[in-house]
């Protein structure tokens, strides 16, 4: 009798102890939903300084420019190959080569990335050892917006395997890189991203900033930025200024992700817009360049 | 009587067992290079016994590593950033992670690297030097979506 209350008992512990154990491999999922910015890692070049063959001359670049990549598919992320790009373009004819400083900006812009990544690798030389610095700095290619900068030097050896030590300071950065720039992206799902929006009037047009619309009758600026508290992520907005002639917003929240987690466009915002001008019986036509809005008022 | 005893001795050492040393402190430093990947860290623990002052060492290194980084290496941001909302909203994950020692999963090594020395009354300090794999542990945590992959 006594022998069947305790093992009775002991399963009944065991089975306690199951159940818990079961109990806490149940996790909460957490929405998730992640929408991928596309990301090109390309090299630092001075003012009219050609890229390209920068690139395919410093071994030690290329090495840094691989080591970020690397970094990326590591957190299983692909990058857009700059290297690959502008050869495409080269066969596109569609730049200017002599032009350094705009093939630049139309490599990034034809490339279509959200966020370029520029990566700087200096060779320093002294009697108590040689390094390599690696500087990178990720910035949003619509707003220009820097997101994260690091610097790293490797430790001073006395060698000449420059590539060596360019692989060593890439090795101590990286990650710490890459964790800067998920931070800002937490920081821009938190906050939304920023926009600018410059509002300004086709020639012709029978109305200005100051004139009274709706009702109650308020100056078209009033109502502009009414509806901003309303519509913009959070209600932030800034405005740079207000003339008769033109309202220029530098930074206008919009948010990441609509309620469902699906990408929010800019280009949906611009619509809400211009159906709320609709609405004050004002046509518009508008310009979208990446984050950048320009509205103009007929 | 004795079977009565035993039950009751069984029952208590049964949820006794499951527990662990909750103390948490900061004593986790950077101890030194490792391969990519991982981060090597010296990190104290109290307990009354020497097992439970080296999980506690082991747990103090997790905890700090998801909640606070670790200062002069590359995770000097937090694996898990807003922690506390978290911990609070993932209860069940971290509860197997840092309290069942699922933490071990992600430990490639533990080393005592100081004696079992008396340090305040009740409890005791030991120092472990303790290798992560943090490759894993972060593929864990998008796993288990406590943390958010790559992008936004």
């Amino acid at each position: 009798m006594k022998k069947n209350i305790f093992t009775t008992f002991l399963l009944f512990v065991l089975g306690i102890n199951y159940i818990l154990a079961q109990d806490n491999k149940n996790t909460e999922p957490a929405n998730t939903k992640n929408i991928q910015p596309t990301i090109m890692v390309i090299p630092f070049v001075k003012e009219n300084q050609d890229m390209r063959t920068i690139l395919e001359s410093d071994v030690n670049l290329r090495i840094a420019v691989a080591k970020i990549k690397e970094g990326f598919d590591n957190r299983g992320f692909n990058t857009i190959d700059f290297r690959a790009k502008v050869k495409q373009l080269n066969n596109d004819k569609a730049i200017e080569l002599e032009n350094q400083t705009s093939l630049k900006q139309q490599i990034i812009e034809l490339s279509g990335a959200d966020i370029y990544i520029e990566t700087e690798a200096a060779i320093n030389k002294s009697d108590g050892g040689n390094s390599v610095t690696i500087i990178v700095t990720a910035y949003d290619a619509f707003s220009g917006f820097s997101l994260s900068n690091k610097v790293k030097t490797s430790p001073k050896f006395y060698t000449d395997a420059y590539e060596k030590l360019t692989e060593k300071a890439c090795e101590g950065l990286v990650e710490d890189f890459l964790n800067t720039l998920q931070a800002k992206f937490d920081e821009i799902v938190q906050n939304g991203r920023i926009a600018t929006m410059s509002i300004t009037f086709a020639e012709g047009a029978t109305t200005d900033m100051d004139t009274e619309l709706g009702d109650p009758a308020e100056l078209l600026s009033d109502k502009i930025e009414n509806w901003l508290e309303k519509n913009a992520y959070k209600g932030y907005f800034h405005s740079q200024g207000v003339t008769a002639t033109k309202m220029l917003l530098d930074e206008v929240r919009i948010p990441f992700k609509d309620t469902n987690g699906n990408s929010y466009r800019v280009s949906k915002f611009v619509a809400e817009f211009r159906a709320f001008l609709k609405g004050l019986g004002l046509e518009s036509s508008r310009d979208i360049q990446g984050n950048k809005i320009f509205i103009t008022i007929k | 009587m004795k079977i009565s005893y035993i039950i009751i001795t069984l029952f208590l050492s049964s949820f006794l067992a499951c527990s662990s040393p909750k103390t948490l402190t900061g004593e986790v430093s950077f101890a030194g290079n490792s391969e990519p990947g991982t981060l090597l860290l010296l990190a104290s623990g109290y307990g009354k016994t020497k097992k439970e002052a080296i999980i506690n060492a082991e747990r103090n290194a997790i905890y700090n590593v998801l909640f606070k980084g670790i200062p002069g290496t590359q995770y000097t941001l937090p694996m898990v950033p807003d922690g506390a909302d978290v911990l609070k909203k993932q209860k069940k994950y971290f509860d197997l992670l840092l309290d069942g020692e699922g933490y071990k999963r992600f430990m490639m090594l533990s080393d005592q690297q100081t004696g079992f020395a008396p340090m305040t009354s009740g409890s005791e300090n030991i120092q472990n030097r303790i290798k992560i794999d943090i490759t894993s542990l972060r593929r864990d945590l998008e796993a288990n979506q406590i943390i958010r992959k790559f992008g936004y």
